[in-house]
């Protein structure tokens, strides 16, 4: 379901770290490709009460049920779109739902010379890299909630 | 109000649990089965948050005050559900019931490790239910405080001038 398009190609020598970029209330966020176990399309969550932020909810597809990381929540924005998705992040409490704009998400490779810190400073990021006037926070999915 | 027959059976020889499948603030919740003491419909239950079922006091729980849902208003599906846990007994008004489920122990799904806060004391884990899951209660949290007819913790504010009213009639309600 990923659009390979913009892949950049690798210059040879050169580490380079594959991303998946996606959007969240219109705000562009990275992950590592390798924290990602898929996208799919979003459906209704079931709310849980609870103490832990961003943690309120839970997905079910199927017979399996994943609990509902609110990113939208920590990024301060409300997710855009008709057609929202699911992204399946693998964490390592095990794998959880993130909902997602309808934007389909792309895959880029980044050389690891162009990761910069991230000065945003509201949450935590591994990182960030420049698109254009554009500073894109990469995001630990394995390790989101753990602070 | 008997429950007979709403039931889904299981037929392995697998352990089962069985639980009472109910909403409250538009959500699904299990009780499970074994600490249920009777149901009562909202007419014999009454307005009172304090029941007396057989010489048995239930303090009135407001679960969904507890976990921030939106209250229910009653209705005719409005039921007063009784539980105890050791000594300790209650009663909760549930917007629903849906019946009871038994299904196999296996079938019983934990919280997920992400739930980092107190909510892991709330519930037992979870249940797959209709298009969605019910949460599992934990009659222990639920009924904390309940003991002896005492109010406190999650307990109704109004128990204390419901406490005052003379005891109702026993009512038994049927058991599930």
């Amino acid at each position: 379901m990923l659009r390979p398009s913009l892949l950049r190609k690798q210059e040879s020598g050169s580490r380079s770290c594959p991303l998946l970029i996606f959007s969240v209330g219109g705000r562009r966020v990275a992950v590592k490709t390798d924290e990602v176990a898929g996208i799919s399309v979003w459906k209704k969550s079931t709310p849980v009460p609870s103490r832990t932020k961003y943690v309120s909810a839970v997905v079910r597809k199927d017979d399996e049920v994943f609990p509902v990381f609110d990113l939208a929540g920590l990024l301060r924005v409300k997710v855009e779109g008709d057609e929202l998705l699911c992204l399946t992040a693998k964490h390592h409490r095990g794998a959880m739902a993130i909902c997602i704009d309808q934007d389909m998400p792309v895959l880029h490779t980044l050389d690891i010379a162009a990761i910069q810190p991230y000065r945003g400073g509201e949450f935590d990021a591994t990182g960030s890299f420049s698109s254009g006037l554009e500073q894109i926070p990469i995001i630990s999915l394995a390790k989101l909630g753990s602070a | 109000m008997s429950l007979r027959g709403r039931q889904a059976r299981v037929t392995s020889l697998a352990p089962v649990c069985r639980f009472l499948i109910v909403t409250v603030g538009g959500l699904h919740f299990a009780l499970p089965a074994e600490r249920i003491q009777g149901l009562l419909t909202i007419e014999e239950a009454g307005s009172a948050g304090l029941l007396t079922v057989q010489n048995v006091t239930y303090t009135s729980i407001d679960l969904a005050g507890g976990l921030q849902l939106p209250a229910d208003a009653e209705g005719p599906e409005t039921r007063a559900v009784l539980l105890s846990h050791g000594n300790a007994r209650g009663n909760i008004r549930v917007a629903q019931v849906h019946g009871l489920r038994e299904l196999e122990q296996s079938r019983v799904l934990p919280l997920p490790g992400h739930f980092q806060g107190e909510e892991q004391t709330w519930y037992q884990g979870m249940v797959l239910f209709e298009d969605g899951i019910a949460l599992i209660l934990n009659p222990a949290w639920l009924l904390e405080g309940c003991g002896h007819g005492r109010a406190s913790g999650m307990v109704n504010e109004n128990d204390a001038a419901t406490q005052l009213l003379p005891a109702r009639p026993a009512l038994a309600g049927g058991q599930v």
